[in-house]
């Protein structure tokens, strides 16, 4: 049920006045409706749950965890010299 | 997007737990999601922790948490002609007579189908009274309202759900209040992408236990043992957001206008669990048209387990599969006798899929 993968939305469309996305990933694509989200683009990242996309995925904060995840090492090495 | 399994934070996060697990004493940490499970088993991050720390699976898997008289009420309805709509992992899971799809060989109207969008559809389509089983934690929740939403303003009338929502913060209030030796959580990313952590801050605070949302690839959980060793070893507890890349801070606002438009707290058994306290969600009096128990006059049924199988404990962490007798040779996939084998979030079946690498 919980899809943890993020698929790459390659169109948007309406259909019987809901919004609706394509999204890819690894050349499968699949349908998700877009009630619960505001701002989804084509290019934008989304996770989907049985047919729902629930959010989107930020390439931003994925970097900047990243960052923040060897600052946290840097961090935990300067704890264990005090 | 960018591949956020770095080589070289993975190594460094397990030489990083090594370290902290030096200063500690054993260390049970309970993760609440079957797609954790799955990461733990799939990349063996059990073989690269330390002995003294340990991560168990807890109560994380919808299907699993469904109780028996669930599924029992939903056979009952499909005999009474109800085109009854499930997603697939219900659909095996054994009733206290036999599952959906025995009845369904036996001529009963059950579709398996992707999400409750589809079920509607069948419906809309085919004039059938339909019946969908909505299941899930607070990730499946703002569907269930979203469609019930759209249901009404269509003016559909024959689309009902047999609602077993599920919340999962009060059933982690329920461990931490049984006195569980549990010290850190690893809080399930999906449901934080709508709730937030906000459900996580109080318990934390009250039961002093270090909590982080984490997200679902190996160094994700990695990353967020290492955040909970490191809170145990300076004796701190806080809610830390390790899934930053899809979880904000307040979660998504729509998702949680359409939850409490259509629903409230309620008090319901889970499975392995006596009643929690605000553990279930149920339709607010303007929707009730849409709950089958509204609808339909069904009679009371008892909760009938089979009492060799354990998931209940294993749903509260106290023990694990290899623990049940009947864990391989008598209980499997093609033959599951607890709704933990069944689901591809159950533990039993995680646990029967990776056995070989366990
Ligand atoms: S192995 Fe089967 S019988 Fe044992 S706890 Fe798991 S589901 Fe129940």
């Amino acid at each position: 049920m919980c899809l943890a993968i993020p698929c790459k939305v390659v169109e948007i469309f309406e259909e019987d006045g809901e919004r609706y996305a394509i999204a890819e990933y690894k050349g499968v694509r699949q349908k998700a409706k877009l009630t619960l989200l505001e701002d989804v683009k084509v290019g934008d990242y989304i996770l989907i749950h049985t047919g729902y996309a629930i959010e989107v995925l930020s390439e931003e904060d994925a970097k900047l965890s990243l960052e923040a995840w060897e600052e946290l090492f840097e961090a935990l090495s300067k704890e264990d010299n005090k | 997007m960018i591949d956020i399994n770095s080589r070289r934070i993975i190594k460094k996060s397990i030489e990083i737990i090594r370290k902290l697990s030096t200063k500690l004493d054993r260390v049970k940490i309970m993760h609440l999601c079957g797609s954790h499970e799955h990461v733990i088993c799939r990349y063996g991050i059990r073989d690269v922790l330390p002995e003294n720390i340990t991560v168990i699976p807890g109560p994380g898997c919808p299907v699993c948490v469904t109780t028996q008289r669930e599924i029992d009420t939903a056979i009952y309805l499909a005999e009474e002609g109800y085109t009854v709509a499930t997603l697939g992992d219900m659909y095996r899971v054994p009733g206290s007579k036999k599952s959906l799809m025995e009845l369904q060989s036996e001529g009963a109207d059950i579709r398996i189908v992707y999400g409750i969008g589809d079920a509607v559809r069948i419906g809309e389509k085919e004039g059938k009274d339909v019946v969908f089983i909505a299941i899930g934690f607070e990730t499946t929740a703002p569907t269930t309202a979203a469609e019930v939403v759209s249901v009404r303003s269509k003016g559909i009338d024959n689309f009902y759900i047999l609602n077993c929502h599920r919340q999962m913060p009060p059933a982690v209030e329920f461990l931490l209040e049984e006195g569980s030796n549990i010290q850190g959580f690893i809080c399930p990313g999906h449901v934080a992408t709508i709730t937030g952590l906000k459900p996580y801050y109080e318990l934390c605070k009250r039961y002093r236990v270090p909590m982080v949302v984490a997200g679902f690839e190996p160094v994700d959980v990695l990353v967020s043992i290492v955040m909970i060793l490191r809170q145990i070893v300076n004796r701190e507890y806080k809610v830390e957001n390790e899934y930053r890349r899809a979880v904000k801070e307040g979660g998504n606002i729509i998702a949680q206008r359409l939850i409490d438009k259509v629903f409230e707290p309620v008090d319901v058994p889970w499975r392995g669990f006596p009643v929690i306290k605000n553990g279930g969600l149920k339709l607010r009096e303007e929707y009730r048209e849409f709950d089958i128990y509204y609808h339909e006059d069904i009679p009371e049924m008892k909760e009938i387990v089979n009492n060799n199988c354990i998931c209940g404990e294993i749903l509260r962490g106290e023990k694990l599969p290899t623990d049940c007798k009947l864990f391989g040779r008598y209980c499997n996939p093609l033959n599951p006798v607890g709704s933990c084998m069944v689901s591809e979030e159950g533990t039993c079946n995680i646990f029967y899929k990776y056995r070989k690498l366990i």
